[in-house]
């Protein structure tokens, strides 16, 4: 399959006063063409920051990537030009962002929201046209045409990420960054919109980046999933290979322990011991060896390669050395690519 | 004909969906009885300087000409404000006093509010160096009493109406520029202007479209309570003789050539004062009915 998106060996870090925070260490991640991808992990993991890293938005001054590459449809986003980014942003690549309470404009109409995007990636666009694909959009996303004079505040939660929904696929960008797009909502329209992108997904062919804490939602739409832990992706694979199999990451294993089984009788759920490490003070060699049930005398003093168990599946830990059968070392990865 | 009728109907919705918001706005305004009475105040005004001033008063033979023999008469039914030193109707130059006031004060609030606006909105979204830059420089600014200020332009450009507005208004541009700045920082890290950048929207375009249409506000508020001190400050300007040439009739001047006459014809203050505090008051009931109606807190 044809890649969307390369990210290589990507270090991100934000400076404040304080301290320096390294949010993301060395992050790769391979995106198919058409394909959606469940980002997974706690809060501070870096999957944000990832995704802004993508669109290049990350905050002015503090935010900045300190090396690595990142490749999306050939356009080499670190080295492009501001304006270049502008111009990629909402024509190639969307994002929705986690509250649509906030995302849209409370003094504009809907519709000229949606249109804005319209006139500024395609100005060959007459107003009758660009009003015209509105419309298509609005009745895309399932949004009533005649709603669209309306101001934001007039519509409910799930109609209003419907809109941001109509606004990052206005383009029909290439890719869709979304950044947990349902945690705002209540369960019925979290139902809604997860249809309404999967619909989507099919009808367009696009390629998303599902940013997301809620294994439920990755299981009802993503192909792939990568778990995020600490700024670098610990294990991925496909749906199949992460949510069934015996082979995991003991953080994977973790998140699992940490859902209820309807199916089981269990008095108790196992969360993971500990918190994320500090982002300003990162542990040695394997970042999760404080808090692994299976910590051997390596993780604390080596950082492990990621070892693939099949053609689909990796996993960043130590444990799967003896069982490896190809090792995909991310600076070894760096040199072919360079070569 | 036929086309016509259909457009109509298109824009029907359109419209009343629009007034929705600015509706909201009125009746939470026409709520306030202070406020309304403010505005009443301010129209009856604007009509009689604007309308009734050219009706009934005729300028050159009332406001201008000197009539030494009917110097500094109390009030009497065709001088119903009665006459000044010179024999000048009070009431003819309280007229076109008020014009002048009104035309100075919209036209510097106009001038340092865009002047204002663009300096703050330009310090305020993009940060860092450029804010540090623009915003030290308006310290400066600040750091002199705007009076003052005011008083060294004209003396350094000479009397008249235009240099009187230019120094009016750039000795209050600091304050409409920090206003707008820090309108433009609370706006700016809300997520819609975050969107925006993220599908591509310029920055020029981010400014004017997304963040100053949800600062407004506190803008608009500042601009009719900057009228009430503008105001005071013309008639301060004219009151120190920096102000209009004397001849030209305008309440501080009057009230500054009274001054030697009022323990024998209070009247000459009197009226003049009235009339700064009737506007001074109008304009800050408008500011302060505005600042409640336009609380995006209570909008909903």
């Amino acid at each position: 399959m044809e890649h969307l998106l390369d990210i290589k060996d990507l270090y991100v870090t934000y400076t404040t006063d304080e301290a320096i925070f390294h949010a993301v260490n060395g992050l790769d991640l391979t995106l198919y063409k058409g394909e959606t991808l469940g980002l997974v992990g706690e809060t501070g993991a870096g999957k944000t920051t990832t995704a802004l890293s993508i669109m290049r938005l990350l905050p002015d001054r503090i935010g900045k990537i300190e090396k690595g590459s990142i490749v999306l449809d050939g356009h080499d986003i670190i080295a492009a030009s501001d304006n270049d980014m502008r111009v990629l942003r909402g024509n190639l690549v969307s994002m929705i962002f986690q509250d649509p309470m906030t995302s849209l404009n409370p003094t504009i109409r809907v519709g000229d929201q949606v249109q804005e995007v319209l006139e500024i990636h395609q100005p060959e666009l007459s107003k009758e046209g660009a009003g015209q694909k509105v419309d298509e959009i609005f009745r895309l996303v399932g949004l009533p045409v005649e709603r669209k004079v309306e101001y934001p505040h007039q519509f409910s939660g799930g109609m209003r990420q419907r809109i941001v929904i109509a606004i990052a696929l206005a383009c029909e960008p290439q890719l869709l960054l979304a950044d947990e797009p349902t945690t705002a909502l209540d369960v019925t329209i979290q139902a809604q919109v997860l249809e309404l992108m999967q619909e989507l997904k099919e009808k367009l062919n696009m390629a998303t980046i599902l940013i997301t804490h809620d294994l439920g939602v990755v299981v009802e739409i993503c192909d792939r999933v990568a778990i995020m832990y600490s700024g670098e992706i610990i294990e991925v694979g496909t749906l199949r290979d992460i949510f069934t199999g015996d082979a995991h990451h003991p953080y994977t294993d973790g998140l699992f322990g940490s859902i209820p089984d309807l199916t089981k009788k269990e008095s108790r759920l196992h969360p993971i011991d500990g918190m994320m490490p500090d982002p300003a003070a990162l542990p040695s060699g394997c970042k999760f060896h404080e808090r692994c049930p299976k910590c051997i005398e390596i993780c604390p003093v080596q950082h492990p390669p990621a070892f693939k168990i099949s053609e689909t599946h990796s996993i960043r830990c130590h444990l799967f050395a003896s069982e490896v059968t190809e090792e995909v070392d991310a600076h070894a990865s760096e040199e072919t690519v360079k070569e | 004909m036929n086309n016509q009728s259909i457009t109509i109907e298109a824009t029907g919705p359109v419209m009343t969906k629009r007034q929705s918001l600015f509706m909201l706005i009125v009746k939470r305004y026409m709520k306030n009885k202070l406020a309304v009475f403010g505005l009443i105040l301010f129209m009856i005004l604007v009509v009689i300087f604007v309308l009734g001033a050219g009706l009934f008063v005729d300028y050159e033979a009332d406001a201008i000409r000197h009539n030494m023999e009917y110097r500094n008469k109390p009030p009497t039914s065709a001088h119903i404000f009665g006459t000044d030193q010179y024999g000048r109707d009070v009431f003819a130059r309280v007229l076109y006093g008020g014009r002048v006031s009104l035309f100075v004060g919209i036209v510097t609030i106009l001038l340092s509010l865009a002047g204002g606006s663009l300096i703050g909105a330009t310090a305020g979204y993009f940060g860092g160096k450029t804010d540090n830059i623009l915003m030290r420089i308006m310290d400066v600014f600040l750091a002199i009493p705007s009076i003052l200020l005011a008083i060294s332009i004209v003396a350094a450009l000479g009397n008249g109406m235009l240099n009187l507005m230019i120094a009016l208004s750039v000795s209050s541009v600091p304050r409409f520029a920090r206003i707008v700045r820090s309108c433009i920082l609370t706006v700016k890290g809300q997520d819609f202007v975050e969107a925006a950048r993220a599908y591509g929207c310029r920055d020029r375009k981010i400014i004017t479209y997304h963040i100053l249409p949800n600062a407004i506000g506190p803008i608009i508020v500042q601009a009719t309570l900057s009228m009430s001190t503008t105001i005071l400050m013309i008639s301060s300007l004219s009151f120190v003789g920096l102000g209009l040439p004397s001849s030209i009739p305008e309440w501080g001047s009057m009230l500054a050539s009274a001054k030697e006459y009022m323990r024998y014809s209070p009247h000459l203050i009197i009226f003049p004062g009235i009339a700064i505090v009737l506007a001074v008051m109008a304009f800050n009931l408008i500011g302060d009915g505005l600042r409640d109606a336009l609380d995006p807190k209570l909008r909903n």
